[in-house]
């Protein structure tokens, strides 16, 4: 992070309280955030702490009950359903634990699926979806299914479509957790080096603790509250 | 995102194939039936398209075959002016030909005034003469027969063999065509001879056959003889026949319509119900989408897309079915006849019900919550 850049995206004071029957859960706590172009935020904390609804919300996928959320400084919290949808594909890439690659098309289209709305969308997508396969390793195996694919090259196949939109921040939502170490950490050192050769932005969500150490910033998070954050100097 | 639509259908094979099942059938059967009735209207309206003049009836008279008239009417109707001729004709249906018994097909026994044919110019159809010759005056009172070229294929007969008509022998004397299959199934003979084959009563006749001096004139000629004589008879101009057949045949055709209108309700059911599990199966997937940057209106498109490829599937293999099935009908002796409109309807209909149908699906796939599906990861 450096002093004095404006952030790409900022939550403040940002709440969410869901209705369970008669009870009322508050999933974050007043939670404020800002998002700087190179971060690689890591946040962690027990199940139920509300790391997946920061996640959706900074993602702009969720909206909070109470609070602010800024894109490139601006209030967001006027635009509807489909100006957050063109946010998405603008400025934004997923990439989920289970992978939600559609089983029926292979790796070339499934990279190619956050763009396939836009008219003539293959030919103008094609050569760049071959080349972002390549980069993450998957040269050969660009027209396989997604079932004739590993756990990790699936994992790569869709960090590969969260790219396809060139998106200035990249959310990953426990990317490792259904995947071994071994090719846990390959595909943590494929989001390293995006982040440090491709200058992406990464915020990720994890249990994985081996993620910590590769965090420009750490998010510790703990019943819907940031409890501590930790600028991480000594990063791998 | 065609191709994605497409794709997305192929992954459960059966199942699509069971909703696209609805739409087939609904579509076959729509085209069999609207091709059978279609094929009766065109071979009756091909027939009555043949025939001039006027038919004169008794009063209430349903069914030629059913009624009969003073034989006396043939000369009241010649004098009224404007009429050529008035021919008195006989028509039963033959109980027997070469002593089997004649089916649905319905060959007619054709009883015609020989005498006053020969100044007529022919019998009221204009038949070709394919071999033999013409009656004359002298045939009346002798068992001969003009056959149809449908008769002369059935049986085999040719010009001399004779026929068996209702236990009576008759020597063929010539062999005609109208060109329609309809018309083709008669056996015609002069009028004493067809008496004695059907047992028709003495001096009675089934209708009379009116020929006109100008056959545009047909019009006046009836409303002349419906005018004197309206309380015995009722003259209707042939041209009229086709018409009120027409008014006939598209009511069937209407009801048709319904009862095809409610096979596709349930067809469209059917597909409601499988793209609702589709897309309620696809909870997550449509969520990743939407997270990915696809609007809501992107995730309507692509599940109408789906419903669109069942209409069309259905409607093809559907008309493709219906065609075949209508060409089996064919074989069994019953004209039918697929028209372009009915073909293009059809396909065209389906894939309207395949559009509709995907609507509601289509709308709760793009109101699903991207968050509520990726929440349980």
């Amino acid at each position: 992070m450096l002093p004095g850049k404006a952030p790409i995206i900022e939550i403040k004071n940002v709440s969410k309280e869901y209705r369970m029957g008669e009870t009322v859960v508050t999933a974050l706590d007043n939670v404020s955030l800002k998002i700087f172009e190179g971060d690689f935020l890591v946040i962690v904390g027990p199940s139920g702490s509300g790391k997946s609804t920061l996640m959706h919300i900074i993602g702009l996928l969720d909206t909070p009950t109470k609070g602010a959320i800024f894109v490139d400084g601006k209030d967001i919290r006027l635009l509807d359903e489909w100006h957050l949808a063109m946010l998405r594909r603008n400025k934004i890439g997923f990439v989920f634990q289970s992978f939600n690659l559609i089983p029926t098309l292979n790796a070339l289209e499934n990279v190619l699926i956050p763009v396939e709305p836009l008219p003539g969308s293959k030919e103008k997508f094609e050569d760049y979806a071959i080349k972002i396969l390549r980069d993450v390793g998957l040269g050969d195996r660009m027209r396989h299914k997604p079932d004739e694919l590993s756990g990790g090259q699936r994992q790569r196949v869709s960090i590969a479509r969260s790219l396809i939109n060139n998106p200035e921040i990249i959310f990953a939502d426990e990317p490792t957790g259904n995947l071994d170490s071994k090719t846990g950490n390959q595909v943590i050192g494929l989001m390293r080096d995006l982040n440090k050769k491709g200058k992406k932005t990464f915020v990720i969500v994890t249990h994985d603790q081996s993620l910590l150490d590769y965090a420009t910033r750490k998010i510790f998070l703990l019943d819907g509250k940031i409890v501590k954050i930790e600028e991480n100097n000594k990063r791998k | 995102m065609l191709k994605l639509a497409l794709s997305n259908l192929f992954r459960h094979k059966l199942r699509t194939l069971l909703s696209v099942a609805g739409i087939i059938i609904g579509v076959a059967s729509l085209i069999a039936l609207v091709s059978v009735v279609d094929g009766i209207k065109a071979e009756i309206q091909d027939a009555l398209s043949q025939a001039q003049g006027a038919r004169v009836v008794p009063l209430n008279a349903t069914d030629p075959i059913f009624t009969n008239l003073d034989e006396g009417w043939g000369e009241k109707l010649d004098k009224i002016k404007g009429v050529k001729i008035a021919l008195p004709n006989i028509i039963q249906l033959a109980k027997s030909i070469e002593g089997k018994p004649v089916g649905i097909e319905g060959t007619r026994v054709v009883g015609l005034d020989v005498v006053k044919l020969s100044s007529a110019s022919g019998s009221g159809f204009s038949g070709e003469l394919l071999e033999g010759r013409d009656f004359r005056p002298s045939d009346s009172g002798n068992y001969v027969a003009m056959v149809g070229e449908k008769i002369k294929d059935d049986y085999g007969k040719f010009v001399g063999s004779k026929i068996n008509v209702n236990g009576t022998q008759l020597r063929i004397t010539g062999i005609y065509t109208t060109g329609s299959d309809l018309l083709d199934n008669s056996i015609l003979m002069p009028i004493d001879a067809a008496r004695d084959v059907t047992g028709f009563p003495q001096g009675k006749v089934s209708f009379i056959n009116v020929q006109l001096e100008d056959p545009s004139m047909d019009q006046e000629v009836v409303d002349r003889i419906n005018l004197l004589y309206g309380n015995e008879v009722k003259a209707t101009s042939l041209s009229d026949f086709s018409g009120q057949f027409g008014v006939i045949f598209d009511s069937i055709t209407l009801l048709v319509v319904v009862i095809a209108s409610i096979a596709s309700i349930v067809a469209a059911v059917g597909i409601i119900n499988t793209m609702l599990m589709s897309v309620l199966e696809r909870f997550k997937e449509i969520g990743a989408l939407k997270a990915v940057g696809w609007t809501n209106d992107n995730i309507m498109r692509m599940i109408l897309y789906e419903s669109f490829f069942v209409g069309v599937i259905g409607g093809v293999l559907g008309a493709a079915t219906g065609i075949a099935a209508s060409h089996a009908i064919k074989s069994f002796g019953l004209n039918s006849v697929v028209t372009p409109e009915l073909f293009i309807g059809t396909i065209l209909g389906s894939i309207i019900v395949g559009v509709l149908a995907g609507i509601y699906p289509a709308f709760i796939a793009s109101r699903m919550n991207p968050v509520e599906a990726l929440r349980y990861e």
